[in-house]
């Protein structure tokens, strides 16, 4: 939302100048994005008309003018594509200095000479640019110094709303909070009226039909009006707030909408048909196109505004194609309404429509304000296009919301805050926001404003009192008080002490994104496939991963190519699995997963140059499994696995536990690693479930052949002298243990 | 041929040994090992041996020829008169195993779990992969929200939701245990930002709760404050702004002063002195009562910080994207970095 500082200064005397603005508001919760400050650099500006004006021969876009400024007609070359004769248009003359600081010389451009230049509001840092340069309105007098028409400037602040704050969406919204911030008053606008006798009722009909959606309908009619562009001044300050200058009607709507937050829509009357506007839920599959000339098919739940025949408004959202404002309307029905949050948000999500009107809607609005609003709106129609202002308005609101009432307890605050208010104070800063509050009964009976609606709890009334007091009063407390209670998360402890092992053991911690692609021709075979994720990031991102080998492979084949080739990798983090394809079931599992490429040891003048070998894979899975106490594990070895590969599993008390293996070059070279790769996953969920024992544990290294030659393993008699004082080890060893 | 074999080896090692000079070992060298000499002799002859025996003793054979030329080398040694310098270059560098470091967001993650694991504050943890009910609607997340929509949030195909924040814990936590709770859950958390220098669907946050008798909003400023300072020195100073989020009433952003100028305003400050750390606040109400505590008895604190933020603000790491791409290159910068 854009915040102008001049617009908010029409509601209440600002307590600071704008330089320090943005400070007041962070402090109400509105966070300042961005600030853009305005300030025309208007000396040898003046108003002229183009009289002559051709296209360069050669360019696509530059165009030769005479430009009367009063005496003789100027040459000034332009560039804009609304540049044509008659045009009223603003020249910066030679010694005009930009917005962005250049100065302007006369110049020789293709051949002509150019003794100015036709300014842009950019350009005259008067307000962002929309459509090439600035047009004048016809009455401003040529030769005229521009400071006359142009005023002194502006800073405009970029704040992000909170989702809480629908009154925020507007300047007396903002206004009303630094006012109950600052202790000051803040007023309305009176808008003068001057209504004809014929009322209003006479002109146009308004049912509701659908109550729950549109509590309530208010349409005015203006007749008579003249479709041109609105003020000068006004166009300016709508580019300043974000919105493209239309017509003067339809920039009404626009800045009464930020003005007060109320959405408008106005109606060119000859398209409303029987004038009559019933407001009704479209009918499932109807079709509708609105005023971005998109067409959409409705659903049963969307409401509409529609007349005798069809629709002419998607409620709360946007116009339709059919009834908008058009150059030659001379009869407006103005629609103000209140609509109920959740319809609104409903239709603007299932249509992907985001809008000025249905961000507000979706938010909540105040229905009190409406008839105030749509007063306005007439009024200023009527003051920027002439015409007849009907009398009264078409108003209905069958059932009036009428706010709750929140029972208040002054001393809840201290005992949420840490700090005594005084009643006093606290009565104040509810009062000035609107809030009717009784505090001569216990607890109190606060009625909070129905702009407000965030507001509905005896917390939400405490958490308005802090802030408006500030938050930099809130106190800081020692924090001597702790309580110590529960136990650290096992698999916490677990995943930091094996880090803690594995980076003893040298390897380096890695950390992949988790969502990924899987792709044969990049990945080792042979890897849990992971959950689809319903709407991914990227096409990168599909999948969270069933193993984090695949990243870690990744990882190693790009360190590889570049010419890091021993590599030792290693993740602590979570797989993702899912059930067969009639199984909606989906788990996760905490893992530590590593990667084994290239030397045995660290190349060096006096360590031998020997490629690792499963030996230092089975190696690190014992220290593992040694440091941590791992309770009975077993590393069983498969000579070749059914895809002929060198794999095995650990046992940790009888349960499978993980499993490693080696991939040889074969395999890792068509996936740009020209080396076997050592590798091992091992789910650290399991390794919790098992007991850990403090006493040293004994290591069986059990071996089974699958068939096949004999390709790893002890010799069979030494299965178990690895632990020979171990009393388990009388027992007779596994039953599927080759050395029996 | 094998009986042969352990002869000669027996006869080269004796004459190797007993060599007093260089002269007498270059003698016993070109009797056992040149070109002509026995062991070569006895490679000629393998090629009369049985082929089922070839390989063994090949084998045997390359052995033998090893360990001889190893003694021989290590006798020239002894036997060569000592020079005057160092006998070796004592400068070389030692043999070492590999050495291995931990990922810079597991050390700014264990420093940060550590100072309030020391405030009294115990690690919990949760799934990644959360119902609905825990990311959002128990958080108190209005069904309006947009940290809801599809393009916000990453769902599962069976309505699952890839956690948001790590604040579900909180939730399960609180479900199962009766106050006093005081946890903090660090931990990984998605969004559907699309991947650039300061953005990545994948991040870290390490979040906190405190509900009690009697907890207040001074006591959660003065927790942050004890936390930061202890994490970016004891000059630091906090501030909070009011902000929004569903999950707490009141809210607020909490800005530290800038650990890199003091305050002064720098270019990682942007010229304003503070920097921006997570939000924090009072548990909502609705929060409490949803896990079934009483609001009336119990009220509570909860904050959340950026993990990834902090270690990149840390060493100065200009794209989060080098946090995830497992490149040795910036893995080995951390080596010898262990959390303080
Ligand atoms: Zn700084």
């Amino acid at each position: 939302m854009l915040i102008s500082y001049n617009w908010l200064s029409e509601f209440v005397d600002l307590p600071v100048p704008p330089s320090q603005l943005a400070d007041v508001l962070t402090w109400l919760g509105l966070e300042v994005e961005a600030v853009h400050e305005y300030k025309p650099s208007l000396d040898n500006v003046v108003i002229g008309q183009v009289v002559e004006c051709e296209r360069i021969a050669g360019t696509d876009h530059l165009s030769i003018t005479k430009t009367s400024v009063g005496g003789d007609l100027l040459s000034i070359v332009c560039g804009a594509p609304n540049v044509r004769p008659g045009l009223k248009v603003v020249v910066m003359l030679p010694g005009a200095k930009t917005a962005e600081g250049s100065v302007i010389k006369k110049a020789k451009l293709r051949g002509h000479e150019s003794h100015g230049m036709l300014a842009s509001e950019q350009e005259l840092g008067l307000a962002p640019s929309h459509a090439g340069i600035l047009e004048c309105p016809d009455e401003w007098e040529v030769g005229t110094a521009a400071p006359k028409y142009m005023d002194s400037g502006d800073t405009v602040f970029d704040v992000e709303i909170t989702p809480n704050r629908p009154d925020f969406l507007s300047h007396i919204g903002v206004a009303r909070d630094i006012a109950a911030k600052y202790d000051l008053k803040w007023r309305r606008k009176t808008y003068p009226l001057h209504e004809s006798a014929r009322p209003a009722g006479d002109f146009v009909n308004v049912t509701i039909n659908a109550p729950a959606a549109c509590p309530r309908y208010l349409a005015r009619v203006v007749t008579g009006v003249k479709v041109a562009p609105a003020p000068f001044d006004v166009r300016i300050r709508l580019l300043r707030c974000g919105i493209r200058p239309i017509s003067n009607i339809v920039d009404v709507t626009n800045y009464l909408m930020l003005e007060t937050g109320q959405p408008l829509h106005a109606f060119d009357a000859r398209f409303v048909a029987d004038r009559t506007i019933d407001i009704r839920f479209a009918a499932q599959g109807e079709k509708f196109v609105t005023l971005d000339e998109k067409e959409h098919k409705l659903q049963a739940h969307d409401l509409l505004i529609a007349d005798s025949k069809h629709g002419i408004a998607l409620a709360g959202v946007m116009g339709g194609l059919n009834s908008g404002i058009r150059p030659d309307t001379t009869d407006v029905v103005i629609e103000c309404a209140y609509f109920d949050p959740v319809h609104i948000r409903r239709t603007a999500k299932a249509l992907g429509m985001s809008t000025d009107s249905s961000r507000r809607f979706e938010r909540g609005c105040d229905p009190n304000q409406v008839p105030y609003v749509a007063a306005a709106t007439a009024s200023l129609v009527q003051q920027w296009g002439g015409g007849e202002v009907l009398a009264g308005a078409v108003d209905v609101y069958p059932k009036p919301l009428v706010p709750v009432g929140i029972a208040f307890r002054p001393e809840r605050v201290s005992a949420l805050i840490g700090l005594d208010y005084a009643h006093q104070e606290m009565a104040g800063i509810l009062a000035r926001l609107d809030c009717k509050v009784n505090s001569a009964v216990s607890p109190w009976q606060v009625t909070a404003p129905t702009h407000r609606p965030d507001l509905e709890r005896e917390v939400d009334l405490i958490e308005e009192i802090v802030r408006v007091r500030g938050y930099d009063h809130i106190p800081t407390a020692e924090t001597s008080k702790v309580v110590l209670t529960g136990q650290d998360d096992p698999a916490y402890l677990l995943r930091r002490k094996v880090e803690d092992i594995l980076v003893a053991e040298g390897f380096l911690e890695a950390l992949s994104l988790s969502m990924w692609n899987p792709e044969p021709r990049r990945d080792p075979p042979g890897l849990p496939a992971g959950v689809e994720v319903a709407n991914p990031v990227t096409d990168e991102m599909r999948v969270m991963q069933g193993s984090v080998l695949s990243p870690l492979f990744r990882a190693a084949a790009a360190n590889f190519e570049r010419g890091d080739k021993d590599l030792r990798l290693f993740e602590t983090t979570r797989t993702f699995h899912q059930g067969q394809s009639d199984d909606p079931r989906t788990w996760e599992t905490r893992v530590v997963a590593g990667l084994m490429v290239g030397r045995r040891y660290p190349a060096a003048w006096n360590q031998p140059k020997e490629a690792l070998d499963f030996f230092d894979l089975k190696g690190v899975i014992d220290v593992l499994c040694r440091r941590l106490s791992l309770d009975k594990p077993e590393i069983i070895c498969y000579d070749i696995d059914t895809s002929g590969f060198l794999r095995g599993e650990l046992r940790v008390n009888g349960q499978v536990a993980g499993q490693f293996g080696i991939w040889p070059k074969d395999v890792c070279a068509p996936l740009d690693i020209d080396a076997p790769v050592a590798w091992f996953e091992f789910d650290l969920g399991s390794w919790l479930r098992t007991d850990r024992r403090r006493s040293p544990s004994c290591n069986f290294h059990a071996f089974r052949s699958l068939g096949g030659f004999v390709r790893c393993g002890r010799p069979r008699d030494s299965v178990c002298r690895s632990c020979p004082d171990c009393p388990r080890c009388r027992r007779r060893p596994l039953d599927n243990c080759l050395a029996v | 041929m094998k009986s042969e074999l352990d002869k000669i080896r027996a006869d080269a090692t004796t004459a190797l040994n007993a060599a007093a000079d260089l002269a007498a070992l270059e003698h016993a060298s070109i009797k056992f090992l040149s070109r002509k000499g026995l062991v070569a002799g006895l490679f000629k002859l393998l090629g009369q041996a049985d082929a089922s025996e070839r390989p063994a003793l090949g084998q045997a054979l390359n052995e033998l020829k090893t360990d001889l030329e190893a003694l021989e080398a290590a006798r020239k040694l002894a036997l060569t008169p000592k020079s005057k310098g160092p006998s070796l270059d004592w400068t070389l560098p030692g043999r070492t195993s590999w050495i291995g470091g931990y990922h810079p967001l597991t050390i700014v993650m264990r420093e940060i779990t550590d100072i309030f694991r020391s405030m009294g504050f115990r690690v919990a943890d949760g799934p990644e992969i959360e119902l609905v009910k825990y990311n959002f609607d128990m958080l108190n997340t209005p069904a309006w929200h947009p940290s809801r929509d599809e393009s916000d949030t990453i769902y599962l195909a069976n309505g699952f939701v890839v956690r948001t924040e790590t604040s579900p814990v909180q939730v399960r936590t609180m479900e199962a245990q009766d106050p006093p709770v005081r946890i903090i859950s660090p931990g990984r958390v998605y969004r559907r930002d699309r991947p650039d220098a300061t953005h990545s669907p994948m991040f870290h946050q390490c979040e906190g709760l405190y509900v009690d008798k009697g907890v207040t909003m001074a006591e959660l400023k003065g927790t942050l404050l004890a936390f930061y300072r202890e994490l970016f020195g004891q000059q630091t100073k906090l501030r909070f702004r009011p902000h929004f989020f569903p999950f707490t009433e009141p809210s607020a952003e909490v800005d530290v002063t800038c650990p890199f100028c003091k305050g002064d305003g720098c270019r990682i400050c942007k010229s304003t002195g503070w920097l921006e750390m997570g939000g924090c606040g009072m548990v909502d109400p609705n929060v409490l009562a949803g896990v079934g505590y009483d609001t009336e008895l119990y009220t509570g604190f909860a904050f959340g910080l950026g993990i990834d933020r902090i270690a990149m603000l840390r060493f100065g790491i200009n794209n989060i994207r080098l946090l995830f791409d497992s490149d040795v290159r910036f893995l080995r910068q951390f080596i010898g970095i262990t959390p303080r």
